[in-house]
Order: structure tokens, then sequence, then C-alpha cells
């Protein structure tokens, strides 16, 4: 993990808020997905409806990728809070 | 009915729905924003050491791309709402026509004295009615023509979105689009809820890319994007009105900006053909041969001047379009002066600039002053053979710096790992906080002055 000082209950709740804005992305994807798919059929030209698709297909994926790198961070935070849990409290900054 | 009179088709009450659906979510992804930005600023409050300084960079990058993300679908929202209302309209006035035209037909009819199932045989009546049928199915067409247009410029602007967020994806299908996302962010086979059972090297490996989407210096204690920064990247060498321009961007814009100016993939995606050829070019010039970079840069240039007869509408997609998906305040003028293709031609100037062939000192900076006057004078024809007549000098000094920019981190990031290459891009900037803020800074009246004003 390497050196980390610092208090670990504030980077827990730190972890924590990051955890929940990764849960909260996760259903992105679908939701933007719907309502691409519905925007494309409904626009009545194709041009249009491969953009959106495209838009979709693009957007969405980096939100899907958003919330892993936020689940991703908020692992690294709670791991770097036990750490420094374990290490007994504040370490040098 | 004739086809001008069948009315357009697609749904706009769906499309409607649709638009605020993603409107929706992007408001949504703004209240997450914030909470993102506690997250990181709390963990970051106390987290010190070398992994709460990557932390940090991961937390930049993270909180650009989120907000990027957020841009992106409240500029698609804003984009198909106003497609829906342009086709809502545009039904109910071919609705109205083909009534109009059914009434002019009924009516010729009526007053032919005939029932309707007679035949008439009342030829100027006849003539008329079908004159007017005509002119309306005209109209009809007319708006349908209209509305395929406005389709197509809705798709255009959307497709420079999803450039901001994919680079070259305008030629992709959708499936190797959202493929490509998950490979180059390394998160293929990965969920939200997965990230937590990584070990803690694969977390950082999955990071890496928003850790290095951000310069660290762009990335405040917090793990804020230092976004005035960001922004006033482009316009800092810049005194006067660039940078009043530069400072009137809003966050979103400066990304676009950002993304512009450091994503080399946007440069090299432009147009596949001549980027391939010009990349086939770089990577027959081997890292510190300065004389094979010499020789590269002519070849480029070259390419350079091909690539300025090609059709931009056809063939530039993204690169100065996605500067007006930023909403940056000259971006039709840019579209206009738009053979931003030139790039490559700049970028073989800025070549020359960083490495000027010949012997002596004399010789290499008269090599490289006609580089300069050639990179400006490119902006120049540029200017006085696109549509507009009249060109600032704010938008030639934006032009030239900006192609210098791209061109210098299109090497910088074409070389990451060639000393020389960070040396050029380097330079790049040097020669653009140097030289710039002179140009404008004697007040030059037009184009041509501001080139003399270069060199005198």
């Amino acid at each position: 993990m390497g050196i980390v000082g610092g208090i670990p209950e504030e980077i827990e709740a730190g972890a924590q808020s990051l955890r929940t804005v990764a849960d909260g992305l996760a259903s992105f994807p679908a939701k933007h997905n719907a309502a691409g798919r519905a925007a494309a059929s409904a626009c009545g030209h194709d041009v249009l409806a491969l953009a959106v698709d495209r838009f979709s297909a693009c957007w969405s994926a980096r939100v899907d990728a958003l919330a892993i790198e936020v689940g991703a961070c908020s692992m690294l935070a709670a791991n770097a809070a036990a750490d420094l849990a374990t290490a007994g409290g504040p370490g040098p900054r | 009915l004739t086809r001008g009179l069948d009315p357009p088709a697609g749904d706009p009450d769906a499309l409607a729905g649709a638009a605020r659906q993603l409107r929706s979510l992007a408001e949504d992804l703004g209240r997450q924003e914030g909470t993102l930005r506690t997250g990181f600023s709390t963990a970051l409050a106390e987290w010190h050491g070398a992994r709460g300084e990557d932390f940090r960079r991961v937390s930049g990058g993270v909180q650009v791309i989120a907000t990027s993300a957020g841009a992106a679908l409240s500029e698609a929202a804003d984009s198909l709402s106003r497609f829906a209302d342009a086709l809502r309209d545009a039904r109910t006035t071919v609705a109205s026509l083909a009534s109009q035209a059914g009434e002019v037909q009924a009516g010729s009819w009526r007053r032919s004295g005939y029932p309707a199932w007679v035949q008439p045989t009342t030829p100027d009546l006849l003539r008329q009615a079908n004159l007017n049928h005509a002119r309306m199915e005209c109209q009809a067409q007319a708006v349908h023509d209209d509305l395929r247009q406005f389709a197509v410029s809705t798709a255009r602007r959307i497709a420079d979105i999803t450039d901001l967020g994919l680079p070259g994806s305008s030629t992709m299908s959708p499936q190797d689009i959202a493929r490509r996302v998950q490979d180059t962010l390394g998160t293929t086979g990965l969920s939200a809820g997965g990230a937590q059972s990584l070990t803690a090297d694969q977390a950082w490996q999955v990071l890496g890319p928003a850790a290095d989407a951000v310069p660290a210096e762009d990335v405040d204690s917090h793990g804020e994007p230092l976004w005035d920064e960001i922004i006033a990247a482009l316009g800092t060498p810049v005194n006067g009105p660039v940078t009043a321009w530069t400072a009137g961007t809003t966050p979103q814009s400066g990304w676009a900006l950002y993304e512009l100016a450091h994503n080399a993939a946007v440069v090299q995606t432009t147009n596949a053909s001549v980027l391939r050829a010009a990349d086939a070019v770089l990577a027959d010039a081997p890292a510190g041969d300065t004389e094979a970079l010499i020789r590269a840069a002519s070849r480029l240039e070259q390419i350079g001047y091909a690539a300025d007869a090609f059709d931009p509408a056809q063939e530039t997609p993204g690169l100065v379009r996605a500067a007006g998906a930023g909403g940056l305040p000259e971006s039709a003028l840019l579209t206009d002066l738009g053979r931003f293709f030139a790039v490559a031609g700049i970028a073989s100037d800025a070549l020359t600039v960083i490495s000027p062939d010949g012997d002596g000192a004399v010789e290499q900076n008269v090599n490289r002053s006609m580089a300069v006057l050639n990179a400006g004078a490119t902006v120049t024809l540029l200017a006085t053979a696109g549509s507009v007549s009249w060109v600032p000098v704010v938008g030639q000094v934006v032009v030239l710096a900006t192609g210098l920019w791209l061109a210098g981190d299109w090497v910088y990031n074409s070389y990451k790992h060639g000393g020389w290459a960070k040396t050029a891009a380097d330079a790049t900037g040097n020669f653009i906080t140097s030289t710039i803020p002179a140009a404008v800074g004697s007040a030059a009246s037009s184009a041509a002055d501001w080139i003399g004003d270069l060199f005198s």
C-alpha cells in the first residue's frame, strides 16, 4: 500500500462517500442506454439515430468506467484507512 | 397524398421525453459530482504520503471525467430537445399544408358543379387547383428538406460530443465504441460492484488513465481540478482580449478546450488517412535524430498542404467542431476557417521551429523564422480563403496558438518516451509564451499587420 499518514476515520468517511457515488453511478448506463434507444427510435432520421446510438454507447461506457473508477477509489481509501488504523492512528504528515 | 405532403417521420413527444430523461440523468450526475468532490476532499484532507499524492491525481482525473460526462449529457439533451421541437413544428406545418391541399382539390371540384364521383371537365379550374396543390406540395417538401438538414446538423453536433469522449468515434459502430472505451480505460469485464474486490495493484492500474488525465499541477490539494488554470492554459501566454475570451468560457468549454489541446488522439484521428500518413512519417524519424526529424517535418508539410484541399465538412470531424461543442465564442469563426488540417502543416512548421535545419545559428534562425512565417501565412491564407471576409487578430492568434499547442502535444504524446518529444513540446509552449503576447500587445489591426509585426 505504500507509506500512509493521516487520520483513518476521516479517510474512511471519504471512502464511504465515494462508495455511495459508485453505487449511484452503477445504474446510469442502463438508464442512459434506455433514453438513447428511445431517442434514436423516435427521431425519424437514420443519420441522427446513428449519432445518438454512438453517443449512448460512448458516454454510457464512459460513465460505467467512471463508476468502476470511483468504486476502486473507494476501496483504496478504505484500505488506506484500515492500514492506518492497524498502524495505530495518525501517522507522519 | 403525395410524398411531400406526407408527415415527417418521427415522434416528437417521445423524442422530447427521451431528451428529458437525458437531462434528468445529467442533473443526477451533477448531484453525484457534489458527493464525489466531498468524498475525495474528505479522504485527501487526512491522507498523506506517496499514495495520498497518487490519490489526489486520480481525484482530479475522475472529477474532470464526471464533469465532462455531465456536460455531454446536458448538451445532447439540449440538442435532441431542439430537434424534437423542430420535428413537431414540421409535422404541424406539413399536416396543415396537406389539409389545405385537400381543400383546394375538393373546392375546385365543388366549383366545377360536378359531383365528386364525376370526372370534372372545367380545365381552368382544374389547372388552378393543380397549381395550388403543387405549390403546397413544394412548400411541404421544403419543410422536409429543412428538417433533414437540421437532423444532419444535430447529428453532427452529437457526434462532436461523442468525439470528446472517444476521438474518432464517428466512423465506428456503437458496439465498437463501447468496447474501445472499455479497452482504453482498462475496465473490460469489470463492474462498479466488482471494483471492491480488486486487489490494490489492480485498482491502481484501473485508475491509471484517470491519474494521467490531468497534470498533477492542475489539481489542488483537495483533489479538485483547477478549472481556472486549465481554462487559462491556452490564454495565459496571451494578454488582453484573448485572456478575456478564455476567461468567459465555462468549465465545460474549458474541458472541451483542454481535451482539444491535450488529447493527441483527436488530432491523430481527425482524418485517418492523412494522419496515418503523418504518423508513418514520424515513425521513420528515430528519437533524437534531428536530421531525420527535419526530413519528417518536410514530408509532414507536404501532407499538410494536401490536407488543406480537403473538404472540412467531410474530412474534419471533431477537431474544430469539438471547440464548438465546448461553446467557444469564436467557434463559428474557427469552423469557417476550418481547415484545421492545417494543423498537420503547422505541426511541421512547429517541428522546424523547434529543430531548425542548418549549420550556423543564423541559418537556423532564418529557418525558424520562415517556419513561423509559414505557419502564420497558412493561417492568413485560411482566413482569406474562408467564407468570412474579416478575421479579428484575436482569431488569428487563437488559431495559431491552438495549432501550435496541438502540434506540440501531438508530438509529445506520439513520442512520450522520447526525450526530444518533451523538449519539442516545451519549445512549442515557449514559442507561444514568448511570441504571441508581443504580437497581441502590438495592437495590430489586421492579420497582415500581425504577421508583419511578428517579424519586424
